[in-house]
């Protein structure tokens, strides 16, 4: 038997000594029409400094919300958040204040999101919106924020910087919106990056582009990354670890070659097994059979149960499995991830 | 922009010509002849045809629409049948009253409705955003003679704070001008501001859904620059749509609110023109009207273009 680890995927943090940010028991609730429902259910990882991780899972297994939550997002109303630990540097996420919360959103943790249509106000200019970031946490003049952002913009793959400065987000295409995004979230060199399926939305070609940007950015300014995606394509090109989320739930943690080769979680393998390939593409597309349970619809036992082809009847009672050590520094949440043996990829 | 605003003002002349023809010849066609009217009662065929030539009212419409056109272009609306005074005359002594009324209007509606929207769409739910819903439905329920009554019951006859009636001109004396428009003018503004801060209330709540307020807020701005920034100038559009409509609303208005506190504007004027058929007078009032609702509505356009970079033209 392994023993089962409260803790989190984070003891497979390798790069340096205390994590970028850390996340321990993570809870939220939002409130919908029945009343207060779980999304998110003691959700634990950390990122170390320049790491990337990714947080895998289908919409709404809770990773945006997970996201959101650390990053004070979550409309505070209809939203109740509570964990062990939530560091983000030197800050203790947990005891902020609203305001104090939006003082680290810039310079310490930003974020891109999916929809570059939508995420950009379009009554002021692109410049305006990021010259408003610096000025804001660096205290920049008018004049020395406007010259940042037009560096910035360059630094994003815009071309015609100054002249684009002053043009309304209509004006650009999805790629360079997205462009914009980074440039924006980049602006005060944050410590952290949360990128919500940053490419989704966007064309395949200009997809690589933009990932290719954020990897090269990274680089420069050994940031971390939180990279949430569906995709697993997007994964494999730029995370180092990741974690999966099912219904609320952490279901899978590890580096990435071994998430792909050795899958421990069933739902880990269903969705390496869906992943179109090119050398079988004459194959028959492969789905896992079912849907994920909405909110406050959880099946009793381990929450895959209903969708999965090992499941056996200790699966479908009790509380949900805890998250167990398969290997060193890879957790899952199967039961039966000793008995069964599954295929990733080679 | 100074070519977009030259473009909407040019394309202003077609509906002024349209809007001023069918004005013209609307009058015509009220049942009664002012040649009648002017000739009295005992007077004979030919005297009524001596009147009516004397008039020119007796030529086709369309020579009679080009004299009188004409002669509006360089200010020239001819003269009351009645009074016998020019007709701009009449206006230039009425108009500012009734503009200064009307923006005075305006004025007291924004500086109730911004606040009241603001506040209650934050406060969603709570308390004071239902008080605000009730008194918005109130204010739009109240008939605004009715709200003149009161006030003046309250203001001038029990507080004795303000004048019940009356006007002095702003020219003669700012102070007892403000003294004396306060009342007509928040009467008068009470509707536009229920409404207002109905439309900004919703449009706020609608705009802070938006994805691009996360991305506000995700950058750290502090909630007053998301708010007073991100949120306003894209919730204002439904607002400067309703104040458009509101300006010629307040010229409506204004002609009851004008009886009710004796303010001598453009309403009492077309008052008494309607009753004695006095057409000249009316022309002019309904021309003066028409321009004032096209220019309202070219400043609405020009302001769409600011807060919206889209309908700018490239």
């Amino acid at each position: 038997m392994t023993k089962a680890v409260s803790q989190s995927a984070s003891s497979g943090a390798v790069l340096s000594d205390r994590p970028t940010l850390e996340v321990e028991d993570l809870f939220v609730e939002v409130l919908t029409e029945k009343g207060w429902a779980t999304v998110v259910d003691g959700v634990s990882f950390s990122v170390a400094r320049g790491e990337t991780l990714g947080i895998v899972g289908e919409s709404g297994s809770g990773k945006s919300v997970t996201c959101l939550s650390i990053t004070g997002l979550m409309p505070p109303k209809q939203t109740r958040v509570r964990a062990k630990t939530m560091r983000l540097k030197e800050h203790d996420l947990l005891s902020l204040s609203p305001r104090q919360m939006a003082d680290v959103r810039g310079p310490v943790i930003s974020m891109i999101f999916q929809e570059p249509m939508s995420s950009l106000n379009p009554a002021f200019t692109v410049g305006d919106q990021i010259a408003e970031v610096l000025r804001r946490h660096e205290g920049l003049s008018r004049k020395a924020a406007k010259e940042r952002a037009i560096g910035l913009l360059a630094r994003v793959g815009v071309p015609n910087p100054a002249r684009r400065f002053k043009q309304y987000p209509y004006e650009f295409s999805g790629g360079m919106r997205q462009r914009v995004m980074i440039a924006i979230a980049l602006a005060c060199n944050p410590d952290i990056i949360i990128a919500d399926e940053p490419t989704t939305a966007l064309d395949v070609t200009v997809q690589a582009q933009v990932l290719e940007l954020l990897r090269d950015i990274q680089r420069e300014h050994g940031m971390s990354i939180i990279f949430i995606t569906h995709d697993l394509g997007v994964v494999a090109d730029i995370c180092d670890r990741v974690v999966v989320m099912y219904a609320g739930q952490i279901v899978e943690g590890a580096q990435l070659d071994t998430l792909f080769e050795q899958p421990e979680h069933p739902y880990m393998e269903g969705l390496l097994a869906a992943m179109p390939r090119m050398d079988n593409s004459l194959a028959e597309l492969v789905s896992i059979p079912g849907n994920p349970p909405r909110v406050g619809a959880f099946p009793e036992g381990c929450r895959f149960n209903p969708r999965c082809k090992y499941a056996d009847d200790r699966c479908r009672t009790g509380e949900s499995p805890v998250l167990e050590l398969a290997a060193p520094n890879h957790t899952t949440r199967c039961l039966r991830h000793d008995e069964i043996t599954l295929t990733g990829t080679t | 922009m100074l070519k977009f605003i030259l473009y909407r003002i040019l394309s202003t002349i077609p509906v002024l010509i349209l809007v001023t023809f069918a004005v013209f010849s609307l009058v015509l066609l009220i049942p009664g002849d002012p040649a009648v009217t002017i000739a009295g009662p005992d007077a004979t065929v030919e005297q009524v045809a001596q009147v009516r030539e004397r008039l020119g009212l007796n030529r086709p419409i369309i020579v009679q629409y080009w004299d009188w056109i004409t002669g509006a272009l360089q200010g020239d609306l001819g003269t009351s049948l009645f009074t016998s005074r020019p007709v701009s005359t009449s206006i230039a002594d009425g108009l500012p009253v009734t503009l200064s009324l009307a923006v005075m209007a305006l004025l007291i509606s924004l500086l109730i409705a911004l606040p009241t929207a603001v506040i209650s769409a934050v406060k969603r739910g709570t308390w004071i955003d239902r008080v605000a819903t009730v008194g918005s439905s109130l204010g739009i329920a109240l008939p605004s003679f009715w709200l003149g009554l009161v006030f003046v019951l309250i203001f001038s006859l029990g507080l004795g704070w303000l004048p019940a009636t009356g006007y002095v001109p702003i020219t003669e004396s700012p102070g007892q001008w403000l003294e004396h428009i306060i009342l007509p003018a928040l009467t008068l503004g009470i509707a536009g501001a229920a409404e207002s801060t109905r439309q900004l209330r919703g449009s706020i709540i609608g705009v802070s859904q938006q994805e691009f307020i996360r991305t506000a807020r995700s950058k750290g701005l502090r909630e007053g620059k998301v708010i007073g920034k991100h949120i306003f100038k894209n919730a204002s559009v439904p607002l400067v749509t309703v104040l458009g409509l509101q300006i010629t609303a307040l010229l409506g208005g204004a002609v009851l609110v004008e009886q009710i506190f004796g303010v001598p504007g453009l309403g009492q004027i077309a008052i008494q023109a309607v009753t004695t058929r006095d057409i000249p007078v009316i022309q002019g009032i309904v021309l003066i009207s028409v321009l004032v609702a096209m220019i309202s509505n070219l400043l609405v356009d020009l302001t769409y273009g600011y807060l919206n970079p889209k309908v700018r033209p490239r």
